[in-house]
């Protein structure tokens, strides 16, 4: 076995890559070397560290907005004294908002903190509304979920952040323009802190030098700090292709101007693949401590390459790198305390104002908007919300050694032309989270950053390849095309803005524990886009867990898609999708935990099934496409579990609640309807070993078999003759003994004790609920030998009214062997409120098993008693 | 609101179904305390339309 060193930021890929002094810059380089039995080691990116305490709100849903009505704001001349009354907003005194597409002219959109709150109104800190007046407009979403608040800034605030109303000041042949959003619908990433970002714009005409500066509002001491980090977008105009950085500069200066400049901080180019859309975060250590008089920052064109235009935002100072609480907006952040601590999750920054920092966990390649819960979704502290240690961990930003230096990775590549393992036990490991000092041990985890959203992260065309330790970030997406691949252990990928992770057709991922899917899959939908691979062999645990904003977070988009999963846990807030769709292949897992779920909109569902393909499953799951074991879920907008076309979906046990108080999936001020099961078309759930839900039935057109399943809703059971679905529930509504069928959409049967023919155990009492409505179910499946005759009996009981009629009958028509015609009863003739046999003799002409149907025939809502069904 | 309790029978945990006809072959199965007055059976319906609705004709913002 050949072990292979890799440094991401010191290795270089001549080198020989086996002992740690010659070690290799990229897997790619090593895993073209490898072997089966060869291992991959990684070095760790730096550990966790202590930034200092702070307040997070533990709510993962999606808070959707709210539009902003007729007259009602106020608009105060007096800082912080405009009101906004809105009936029964649902905010928090604190609680930070987002305002979008308010068209008044005063300023109103932006992030801001509220208090005075009420029920009906809140006030905006440090908004000015300029004068008194009513105004209308834009909508407003509540930020505070994806908010962390610390309880001391370790940041200082330089330029381009919060509510401002004038741009930079322009050189000549240059424009300068403050950035807003058009409206709240936009997908036009015009900012990402507050609402605004500063864009410069050079024409042709203008060369080099000064292109414009912004003279600070008093004298910044920054004599604390040793590194700037700011948000940068090449909007548009020719870029560097030969080298990661720009042909532009910020600096810091001295003088009001921006003349004297002390401080060069070079600017990322946008490169060859680079997007227009996406404000990168860079960070700048300057390894010594800033000035300590800084009066304006200035951009620089440094190369002339002609027209060019250049969004900033969000400028700040951060601490010496080597303390713990140098936090910058490259930085990931969460509640992790270790190194490689699984249970919780990292988040990457969307922006960093003073104590305020919002999280990314919308729709990345637009800005922070209102529409669509991109704004509004939430992250998942597991139930810590409260005062916390907040921690943040530095990632290593991969670029592109060859090609386009601007681009980012591929991160983890290995492609088919390497050497393959031949079967697991043979497999290639590929591992991170070496120790930075030799490589010996293995202590933490290596995070891989593209900055820009763009490119692939991973991608494994190996066979038999084994990874763990290893973070994915801010990368396009990242691909699995292999077979027997393992996530052996701690694989995130993080604000990856195609599919978190999609796996290939015909690839095969054999295993995965603590794997995390965190904010993104937007561009396809899905967070884990399964285009026909196989998850899990069936053995392995096989644990996942989806953070953030995503339509879906599984969806298989492939025939053979197939998927066992051990536990599978998603705390997102979605668009109009299930949490779980699975339009084609079979799914299952031993535990589903879905809280909020996809769907915070009509259509949306926790579990979505929309299949009848009958492809078998890992565990012989031949007639069921959908298999969970312990399922929880709530909030996830109309429908816990949805079967559609004929799909199957068995569940062990289903619990489901919503509503908006404890996870915020709401839709403006309205709370759902929610079903906590619906059969549609022809499909069957079974909930077999009960749970507690708080939203009703909808039988709709499918079969719902339940089990002790406790309903705690009203109403409880919904259904129609237009539809014709069927209910069997035993043990119905928790209650031991209890049962309660619906049949065709216009019968409810159940047990009963009053009326029986022997009095002794029940008699079933049918009840049609709806008009004039034929109906037959099966009563019995009897083995009947050939050539000898078979009673069928079956007593009636007609109550106060002969509008209810029964036959017996006997399925034939060829359908079962030996039985060539339909065969039936007479009707009932006798007096109503009276007991009344049926009977039915048949001779089968072969051995065969005989299907007895009660065929009903009710002229209206009448009710009818059957008993002590016999056979001789 | 149109709409015909068909019957009722006792539930479980103290509490009573009323099978209600709200519209042509549509059957909704309450489940309220038991002498329900007639707003909390309209209020019931209600919501459950109201919540229906909302379903029906809402999209994506």
């Amino acid at each position: 076995m050949t072990v292979y060193y890799v440094d991401y930021q010191n290795g270089n890929d001549a080198f020989v890559g086996t002992n740690f002094a010659s070690r290799k810059k990229t897997v790619h380089s090593a895993a073209t070397l490898a072997v089966g039995g060869d291992e991959i080691r990684i070095m760790a990116s730096p550990d966790p560290t202590l930034v200092g305490t702070g307040i997070v709100t533990d709510r993962p849903g999606m808070n959707s907005s709210i539009v902003i009505g007729s007259q009602e704001i106020t608009f105060s001349g007096v800082t912080g004294f405009t009101t906004i009354t809105m009936a029964n907003h649902g905010f928090s005194e604190g609680d930070t908002i987002g305002i979008y597409g308010n068209t008044a002219g005063r300023f109103l959109d932006g992030t801001w903190e509220i208090n005075n709150v009420t029920t009906n109104k809140f006030n905006l800190v440090n908004y000015n509304g300029v004068g008194i007046s009513s105004g209308s407009g834009g909508r407003v979403v509540n930020l505070t979920q994806k908010r962390i608040l610390l309880d001391t800034a370790v940041t200082q605030n330089i330029a381009s952040f919060g509510p401002r109303t004038t741009p930079w000041t322009a050189s000549t042949n240059v424009v300068t323009t403050l950035q807003t959003s058009i409206s709240d619908q936009t997908t036009d990433t015009r900012y990402t802190e507050h609402d605004r970002s500063d864009m410069i714009s050079p024409n042709a005409t203008f060369t080099t030098g000064k292109a414009a500066f912004y003279t600070l509002p008093s004298t910044l001491d920054l004599s604390a700090y040793q590194q700037i980090s700011l948000r940068v977008k090449h909007v548009s105009g020719n870029t560097n292709t030969s080298s990661p950085y720009s042909n532009y500069s910020l600096r810091l200066c001295t003088d009001t101007i921006g003349n004297t400049s002390v401080h060069t901080v070079n600017l990322p180019a946008r490169g060859n693949n680079g997007t227009s859309s996406i404000f990168k975060p860079i960070t700048v250590d300057f390894g010594t401590n800033l000035n300590s008089a800084i009066r304006s920052v200035a951009l620089y064109i440094d190369t002339d390459l002609g027209a060019q235009q250049i969004a900033i935002s969000n400028i700040i100072a951060c601490k010496d790198s080597s303390s713990p609480d140098s936090l910058t907006l490259t930085s990931l952040v969460g509640l992790n305390t270790t190194s490689n601590n699984s249970n919780k999750e990292w988040y990457t920054i969307e922006s960093i104002n003073d104590r305020r920092i919002l999280l990314n966990l919308g729709d990345l390649r637009y800005p922070p908007k209102a529409t669509n819960g991109a704004g509004g979704s939430g992250a998942w502290f597991g139930n810590n919300a409260g005062s916390n240690n907040i921690y943040k961990r530095e990632t290593i930003e991969v670029f592109n050694t060859s090609s386009s230096p601007a681009d980012p990775g591929p991160a983890i590549r290995t492609f088919t032309s390497g050497t393959f393992a031949s079967n697991y036990s043979n497999n290639i490991i590929i591992s991170g989270g070496w120790d930075r000092t030799n490589m010996t041990t293995q202590t933490g985890m290596t995070y891989l950053d593209s900055r820009i959203y763009f490119g692939y992260g991973m991608v494994i065309a190996h066979n038999f390849i084994s990874l763990s330790n290893i973070g994915i970030v801010r990368f396009f997406t990242n691909l699995l095309q292999g077979t027997g691949i393992k996530l052996e252990n701690m694989v995130d990928f993080i604000s990856c803005n195609g599919p978190n992770l999609e796996t290939a057709s015909g690839a095969s991922v054999v295993g995965c524990v603590n794997v995390k899917l965190i904010a993104a899959g937007a561009v396809t939908g899905a967070s884990l886009l399964n285009q026909g691979a196989s998850w899990n062999d069936g053995t392995s645990p096989c644990d996942i867990t989806f953070v953030g904003y995503i339509q879906r977070a599984y969806y298989s988009n492939g025939a053979n898609a197939r998927a066992r999963f051990t536990r599978f846990n998603a705390f997102i807030g979605g668009g109009s999708d299930a949490t779980i769709d699975i339009p084609t292949g079979n799914f299952s897992s031993d535990y589903v935990t879905i809280f909020p779920g996809g769907g915070s909109v009509a259509t949306g569902a926790g579990i979505r099934s929309q299949s009848n393909n009958d492809i078998p499953g890992l565990q012989a799951q031949v007639d069921d496409q959908v298999k969970i074991g312990i399922c929880t879920m709530g909030s996830v907008g109309t429908i816990g579990i949805w079967g559609r076309n004929a799909s199957k979906i068995s569940v062990k046990e289903h619990n489901y609640s919503t509503g908006r108080s404890s996870f915020g999936s709401y839709y403006g001020n309205v709370l759902f309807a929610n079903y906590s099961l619906r059969a549609d078309t022809g499909s069957r759930i079974l909930v077999g070993a009960g749970g507690t839900v708080n939203r009703g039935v909808d039988i709709a057109s499918g079969s719902i078999y339940l089990n002790n399943l406790q309903i705690n809703a009203s109403p409880e059971v919904s259904f129609s003759v237009a539809s014709g679905g069927n209910l069997y529930s035993k043990n119905h509504d928790g209650v031991s003994g209890e049962f309660y069928n619906v049949l065709a959409g216009a019968y409810v049967i159940t047990e009963d004790i009053t009326t029986r023919h022997t009095a002794s155990g029940y008699s079933w009492k049918i009840e049609c609920v709806n008009q004039n409505y034929d109906a037959e179910f099966m009563i019995a499946k009897v083995a009947a030998s050939a050539s000898t005759s078979i009673t069928f009996k079956l007593y009636c009981y007609r109550a106060s009214s002969t509008g209810s009629n029964a036959r017996l009958k006997v399925l034939g028509n060829n359908r079962i062997a030996g039985i060539t015609s339909d065969t039936f009863s007479s009707g009932l003739s006798g007096a109503v409120n009276t007991w009344e046999e049926l009977s039915l003799t048949i001779t089968p002409s072969d051995d065969c098993v005989a299907e007895v149907f009660l065929v009903l025939d009710f002229s209206g809502t009448h009710t009818m008693y059957i008993d002590d069904f016999s056979v001789t | 609101m149109s709409y015909q309790v068909i019957s009722t029978r006792p539930a479980a945990r103290g509490k009573v179904y009323y099978n209600v006809l709200i519209s042509e072959g549509q059957i909704i199965i309450l489940k309220l305390d038991p002498n329900a007055s007639q707003e909390a059976i309209d209020s019931n319906i209600e919501e459950y339309l109201f919540a229906i609705n909302q379903e029906n004709s809402n999209t994506t913002e």
